[in-house]
């Protein structure tokens, strides 16, 4: 399962990268924007899994994304990450089309369980 | 107390929690009540769970997803809500007199049994154990019988007090074990007592030890009921159901009550590691299964078991802190033992002053005696204000953790000294110039791990942060082993600030250079990193260090490290005086802040046209303030004798006095509301020959000097 993971913050995709990487996740795809991680959910033959997105990103924010990526892919899993001060903008996120959210900062066994679980459905 | 309904029972109850905490889209959340499900589903004893409970948990199981759904998120959770239902406890409520704060009291029938039934179900038929409990108790409760008498004689021992808390405890747990319900109940209300006692929530009379007392007899008589029966259940509930049980029980419950009024929830929510949601959550949850506060709040791993034990300490009392003062056992030993010497002082005294007789050299002796005991009081009365500074190393190890997590720098810590004692208010004000050399020193000091490698250091950075006696002072230090001060930038600096002029730069001694540093508004890294933060700069040490009288000094080696040595006086009750006179009033300046006397040539000194006196020394010339006008003095000869130097805030102040008497410890007064329109003054003091003098305040001392200063420089301009 290939998985995009779009957040401006480089620590973060780090972070993510290497959750994902100790759970036996590497078919990875990284972007730093809204407008690119569009970009590249449009390219010919991208079929993603699963999304992970920032809410605040520069160009194009996480919450327009969502809306814009269902468009594209009415299935696979978007998981919103999020800090506390972002909280109240999840309902919105989720009647876009949002699966869920994770507060940010996460442990990663944390974060992998969720990652698991999606994995688990499908 | 523990659950008798086994281990299904509790993860029905986590499932439940995790249920109710579930907020729309919370991922983590979804997973944990996942693991929750799949953790019920698991455990072997779900096959004998009733069948409606079985069902309803694989329905949930099975529609997991629907939670994330938005239409049928809410018929989930009504779903769930019917598993609340089934978690309530099996067990009828416990015998309880006391009313509950419930609002719905348990639904029991009204019976005429001691008892409600099922009460005696779980005790384990085991006659070895229930023996090997026997004995158990009858130990400790011989031993809890001898405790008791030595508490009547000395009540604060506390090792007494956790002797027979241990007793009662052990008891509690051992007869939980065997399903001894009344054993168990009994042993924990009296161990719930102890606990007030250890934490000096309740205090220790003649009422309270027969209460105990009488708590032993009781639990004797009860494993007198079960050896009697010779370990036969039967037998031995036969006799259990004739002690009315719960009259003692309310007895030892109605004390605790009185005594441990707050809510260990309300304690935990005040010290932030609960809120308020999960505070009503483990309430709930309470009201359905009669468990402690704490136990629900430990065992959904909302706290850690520690952080209960601390709560609960503090549920004890202690919350006054800020109006009383620890004092050790051995301190106040110590005091008494002096006092004591005290008093015989007092008679050899007046047994010289009666005896005509008595030799010069009794009279001496008598009075160095007086002397030494006095200092001894002076230092352990000081000593009881004290407090280690622990605290702040703890504070510290979190600041360098953090900002070295910020950083992307890994630093190995080291604190020496975390039992040098200072005094409380002088804790007070070092802890943000510390914070902030700290701060400094992993953010600037400390290289990042590659330029470290290429300098040939290990990539671990190491910070040593180390407090020390000093006769009547404290040296607190921060070493790093970092890059080290790079001169030539701190001087560039000052030059492009406008600080110092390319000449006087060129002129300037090591210790000059770091003094720059600690002037305001200077900062030697060009980019501003988040860490340090922008425009604030060393100065802020520099005056929190002033404010209790304590210096700061920087030892640095380039490419090897740097050192933040602050030197703290012991307390500011009593300082380090310099005495002055002028016009025969005596004047204190701290001594740590004086840096030469100057006997001035008359040649030497300049007056400008503004009135300002300036001393010309060795090719420097310092500002020369002249007190006597500050303090009020009628003009008279304003060329004093000599001349004080003093280092305030990286300047030099010349201070024009009569005389010197020199050094000495002052102990300071507060002045009364009329002199303390006296801007300059800290206190007063009060001399051996009982004349006083005037402890200056430099800060206040040296504003009005510069006020001064510019009025008269004002006057000069217009004229």
């Amino acid at each position: 399962m290939k998985i995009l993971i779009v957040d401006d913050s480089a620590v973060v995709r780090t972070v993510v990268t290497q959750a994902l990487g100790m759970a036996g996740y590497t078919d990875l795809a990284e972007a730093v924007d809204g407008v690119s991680a569009l970009e590249m959910a449009q390219a010919p033959g991208a079929a993603f899994g699963l999304y992970i997105l920032d809410v605040n990103m520069p160009r194009m924010d996480g919450i327009t994304l969502v809306a814009e990526l269902r468009k594209l892919d009415p299935r696979s899993p978007i998981i919103m990450l999020t800090t506390e001060t972002d909280k109240a903008k999840m309902t919105l996120a989720k009647e876009l089309g949002a699966t869920g959210w994770i507060v940010k900062p996460f442990d990663a066994e944390k974060f992998i369980g969720v990652v698991k679980l999606f994995v688990k459905k499908e | 107390m523990k659950r008798h309904t086994g281990g299904f029972a509790s993860r029905l109850l986590s499932l439940n929690t995790e249920i109710s905490r579930w907020q729309s889209g919370d991922l983590v959340q979804l997973s944990v009540i996942e693991q929750a499900l799949a953790g019920c589903t698991d455990d072997p004893g779900f096959g004998a769970r009733p069948p409606a409970e079985q069902e309803l948990v694989i329905r949930l199981k099975n529609s997991l997803w629907d939670l994330l759904d938005v239409e049928k998120e809410t018929p989930w959770l009504g779903l769930a809500a019917q598993l609340g239902a089934l978690s309530a406890p099996r067990l009828p409520p416990e015998t309880n007199p006391a009313p509950l704060p419930s609002p719905n009291p348990p639904e029991a029938p009204p019976s005429t049994d001691l008892y409600p039934p099922g009460y005696f179900d779980h005790i384990i038929q085991d006659p070895k154990m229930l023996g090997q409990l026997c004995d158990e108790v009858k130990e400790h409760m011989d031993i809890a019988q001898f405790t008791l008498v030595d508490l009547e004689f000395d009540s604060t021992n506390p090792e007494t007090i956790n002797k027979i808390f241990r007793a009662f405890h052990t008891i509690k747990s051992s007869a939980a074990f065997l399903g001894l319900k009344n054993l168990e109940e009994a042993a924990h209300a009296i161990e719930d007592i102890m606990v007030l006692v250890r934490d000096g929530a309740l205090p220790i009379d003649k009422d309270l030890i027969n209460v105990i007392f009488y708590g032993v007899g009781l639990l004797k008589d009860l494993v007198g009921i079960i050896e009697m029966s010779d370990f036969q259940v039967e037998v031995m509930v036969e006799s259990f159901r004739h002690i009315d049980l719960a009259r003692s029980i309310a007895i030892f419950k109605k004390i605790h009550k009185d005594h441990g009024n707050r809510k260990i929830g309300q304690i935990l929510q005040e010290s932030g590691q609960l809120d308020q949601s999960m505070v009503t959550l483990i309430l709930d949850q309470q009201k359905r299964t009669n468990q402690k506060f704490g136990e629900i709040a430990v065992e959904q791993n909302l706290i850690s078991e520690d952080d209960l034990k601390v709560s609960l300490r503090k549920q004890g009392g202690g919350t006054k802190r800020s109006s009383f003062v620890k004092v050790s056992n051995e301190r106040l030993n110590s005091l008494i033992d002096i006092v004591g010497e005290l008093v015989v002082n007092q008679s050899m005294l007046r047994q010289y002053l009666l005896n005509p007789e008595s030799s010069r050299e009794t009279g001496d002796r008598t009075f160095s005696q007086l002397e030494s005991i006095t200092t001894n009081i002076k230092n352990l009365v000081l000593s009881m204000g004290m407090v280690p500074i622990t605290e702040i190393f703890n504070k510290l190890r979190v600041v360098i953790r953090n900002t070295a997590a910020e950083t992307g720098k890994t630093i190995s810590v080291e604190f020496r000294g975390d039992d040098t004692e200072l005094d409380r208010n002088v804790i007070e004000n070092i802890y943000d110039p510390l914070v902030h050399i700290v701060r400094n020193a992993v953010d600037h000091g400390i290289e990042g791990p590659q330029d470290r490698k290429a300098a040939g250091k290990t990539s671990v950075g190491t910070i040593v942060v180390a407090a020390e006696h000093k006769g009547n002072s404290i040296e607190i230090s921060v070493s790093d082993d970092g890059r080290g001060i790079d001169q030539k930038a701190v001087l560039a600096k000052a030059v492009a600030n406008g600080l110092v002029t390319p000449a006087q730069a060129a002129a300037m001694s090591e210790r000059e250079v770091y003094a720059l540093l600690m002037l305001p508004g200077f900062s030697t890294k060009e980019v501003v990193t988040e860490v340090s933060g922008r425009g604030v700069g060393m100065d802020v040490v520099q005056q929190n260090v002033d404010l209790i009288h304590g210096k700061v000094e920087i030892h640095s080696q380039p490419g090897a490290g740097s050192k933040f040595v602050l030197r703290i006086p012991l307390t500011l009750a009593i300082i380090d005086g310099f005495v002055t006179v002028i016009d025969d009033i005596k004047y204190i300046f701290p001594f740590n802040l004086i840096e030469e006397i100057i006997v001035p040539e008359p040649t030497a000194l300049t007056r400008l046209d503004s009135g300002q006196f300036l001393l010309f020394d060795r090719g420097v010339y310092t500002p020369i303030i002249v007190a006597a006008d500050l303090f009020g003095h009628p003009a008279s000869d304003q060329t004093r004798k000599l001349v004080i130097v003093i280092s305030y805030e990286g300047s030099r102040y010349g201070i024009a006095v009569d005389a010197i008497l020199g050094k000495q410890e002052i102990v300071i007064k507060t002045l009364n509301e009329a002199l303390e329109s006296l801007q300059a003054f800290s206190g007063g003091t009060i001399f051996g020959d009982g004349s006083i003098g005037f402890v200056v305040d430099i800060e206040k001392f040296i504003l009005a000097a510069r006020g001064e200063t510019t009025r008269e420089q004002d006057k000069g301009r217009a004229s």
